[in-house]
């Protein structure tokens, strides 16, 4: 007789979910599922809009990565334009890129996934949060407080807001950096610097801590995707797309990401309202691949900044070919940090970083455009068919997230068949398999997250409904 | 918010949706803050506005001499006013992203050393719907919460000017 448990909700992840896992007659995990249950619709609701107004309002599809789809929706507007921005316009859009990509890291590790690490998975979960790492850790803390900081004063100073501003529009930006504003950014590198120098330090000695979770936290194969520059390189706001397998081979290089459809393909299951992107050639679900920091840093050849060059070759000792676990996530995100760092130095000091001519201006010249970028947590697609008037016939974004769901839903089945044991539940047990949906740091589209004090009922109840056991929390 | 920012001053924090109504009653107060002329006894007042207290807040405010919290409320008669003290405290505030005053200024004492004096001025709000523009009892309120955080700011700077050189001023209880 089959039995089920069910997670829900998942703690300390941006958005609502919940797992179930799925016990066979022996009591032994047989399938696990991740399960969205959040609706946002924007594809739908964003149908008669202009495209030009897409930025502003897909930049509310998320409070942590705004200024990706604000990206990405600019992007696609350009090619709907058919203009080529200002230089100048491209260096503004990558310096606040860089921002963005920084404080979104330095939010998912420090606040949402350290405390795990710092505190232990087996700790009292009303101190296991950011409150907890204040009082255990306070330095780590305010590390994190202040990295996340610095990106998210990098956005304000360039486009206004910290969250949810109209700066980048079809055709490069709104404004220009100011020369007060450029040295006001540049204030703050030596401290982002050394923060993020000595994070990598601790955290290298305290991988040693997690090995168990480093075997099982999503340790599998997989193609890896992401964006590269056309020698191979990191790339976050251009490029072309690279698969690489589980052995590092590329599979397929320098794809146009224009033509997305034609290697990545979007399946539907009923129990989620996430959808399951894979790699077409590959089929459903054989043609799974990652995306996301751990993916970027195994499909990038290199890094192209001296620092990170130098944190990535160390990194890849821990994988033959590509880095395969999961629980690397938190590694790499670390490595992209310092790249982050060292690439706002070089465009600071950039000398036309304050240039006035920061927009190319354009009536719509094409029917449909694909933008892309690499938002913190992977790659991100938004595709608009338009009709006369510029106004949006049909929108398609591919969100990061989604394109991790098939290895999020193979990786919670992994860690529950080796922490899942028997009819009892254990508080450590559940929140081994939360943690590692949180390597992939996952973004539901809504800034919400909540500690381990949000109430949280797990049952685990036989086929014919009798409650075999539960856990409460909060 | 910037450690240049606040340093020596009086900080205001008003945060809330004004998007959702009587959530905006905040930053309505804040319009009307910064309309004041300068006048005799009122110190410097840096006002900010945000949608949530988030931790990246606790430098600035261990830096300021004061804060005044400005929120709405939903418990109690529409328009009605309130001024509490607020120390240093955990809460029950589950959601990472969004603190507490309470937790603010916990952050800023656990990682900067300080927690100022601080009060939050709040007014009850009837309606939290989508939507511009305050429900009239809030709207009445107005200049009162303004007076509120007038005041504050007053007994402050007078404590400031009665306390010895280098000790805190005493806390005014409102």
């Amino acid at each position: 007789m089959g039995q089920r448990i069910v997670i829900d909700p998942v703690t300390r992840i941006e958005g609502h979910a919940k797992i179930s896992l799925i016990l066979d007659d022996q009591g032994e995990v047989s399938d696990a599922r991740f399960h969205v249950v959040e609706f946002r619709g924007f594809e739908k609701f964003c149908e008669g809009r202009s495209f030009r107004e897409m930025p502003g309002i897909t930049s509310r599809v998320c409070g942590i990565c705004p200024v990706s789809h604000m990206l990405t929706s600019a992007k696609a507007g350009d090619e709907l334009l058919a203009v080529e921005i200002p230089e100048g316009a491209t260096r503004l859009r990558r310096l606040v890129h860089y921002g963005q990509i920084l404080q979104s890291h330095a939010l998912s590790f420090f606040h949402l996934s350290s405390p795990d690490f710092l505190l232990g998975h087996d700790s009292d979960p009303a101190k296991r949060n950011i409150m907890g790492l204040v009082a255990a850790n306070p330095e780590v803390a305010r590390r994190g407080i202040r990295l996340r900081q610095f990106g998210q004063e990098l956005i304000e100073t360039l486009s206004g807001k910290k969250i949810h501003s109209t700066w980048v529009v079809p055709g490069g930006v709104d404004e220009p950096l100011s020369a007060e504003g450029r040295d006001r950014i540049a204030k703050g590198l030596p401290e982002a610097k050394e923060s993020i120098e000595k994070t990598l330090t601790f955290w290298k000695r305290e991988m040693d801590r997690h090995q168990d979770e480093a075997r099982v936290f999503g340790n599998f194969p997989s193609l890896f995707m992401g964006l590269v520059t056309p020698d191979g390189g990191l790339e976050h706001y251009d490029g072309k797309i690279r698969f690489v397998d589980a052995t590092g081979q590329v599979v397929a290089d320098q794809l146009p990401t224009q033509k997305y459809r034609d290697y990545i393909g979007e399946a539907v299951e009923p129990w989620t309202y996430l959808k399951f992107p894979y790699y077409k050639p590959l089929g459903y679900p054989g043609g799974m691949y990652r995306v996301g920091p751990l993916a970027r840093l195994n499909v990038a050849s290199h890094c192209g900044t001296p620092l990170a060059d130098r944190e990535l070759a160390e990194f890849r000792q821990l994988g033959r070919g590509a880095v395969l676990s999961a629980f690397h996530y938190h590694y790499a995100r670390l490595i992209e940090i310092l790249f982050c760092v060292e690439r706002i130095e070089e465009l600071l000091a950039h000398p036309e970083i304050c240039t006035p001519h920061v927009m190319a201006f354009a009536r719509r010249n094409r029917f449909e455009g694909v933008g892309c970028c690499e938002a913190p947590r992977g790659t991100l697609f938004h595709h608009y068919q338009v009709k006369q008037g510029g106004l949006i016939d049909r929108a398609n974004l591919i969100i990061a997230t989604g394109q991790n769901n098939l290895a999020m839903n193979q990786t919670v089945l992994q860690i529950a068949r080796h922490y899942v044991k028997g009819q009892k539940l254990q508080e450590g047990m559940l929140n081994r398999v939360e943690a590692g949906i949180r390597a992939y740091d996952p973004c539901l589209s809504c800034s919400t997250h909540a500690y381990g004090e949000m109430p949280l009922v797990v049952e685990l109840s036989a086929a014919d409904g009798r409650v075999l056991d539960s856990v409460t929390r909060g | 918010m910037t450690e240049l920012d606040c340093p020596d001053a009086v900080l205001v924090i008003a945060w809330g949706n004004p998007l959702r109504e009587d959530d905006g009653v905040a930053w309505h107060v804040l319009e009307g803050l910064r309309r004041l002329r300068p006048r005799p006894g009122l110190p410097t007042l840096h006002l900010r506005h945000a949608h949530q207290l988030t931790p990246e807040m606790a430098e600035c405010v261990s830096h300021a001499t004061g804060v005044v919290f400005i929120d709405a409320r939903r418990d109690g008669v529409a328009g009605a006013l309130r001024c509490e003290a607020v120390l240093p405290a955990a809460g029950t505030n589950p959601l990472a992203h969004s603190l507490s005053p309470q937790a603010l200024l916990l952050y800023a004492e656990a990682l900067y050393g300080r927690a100022p004096l601080a009060v939050l001025v709040s007014v009850v709000g009837e309606r939290f719907g989508m939507g511009e523009g305050l429900s009239p009892a809030v709207r009445r309120s107005l200049p009162w919460a303004i007076r509120a955080v007038v005041r504050q700011a007053r007994a402050w700077a007078r404590a400031a000017a009665a306390a010895p050189a280098g000790e805190e001023p005493a806390p005014h209880v409102p």
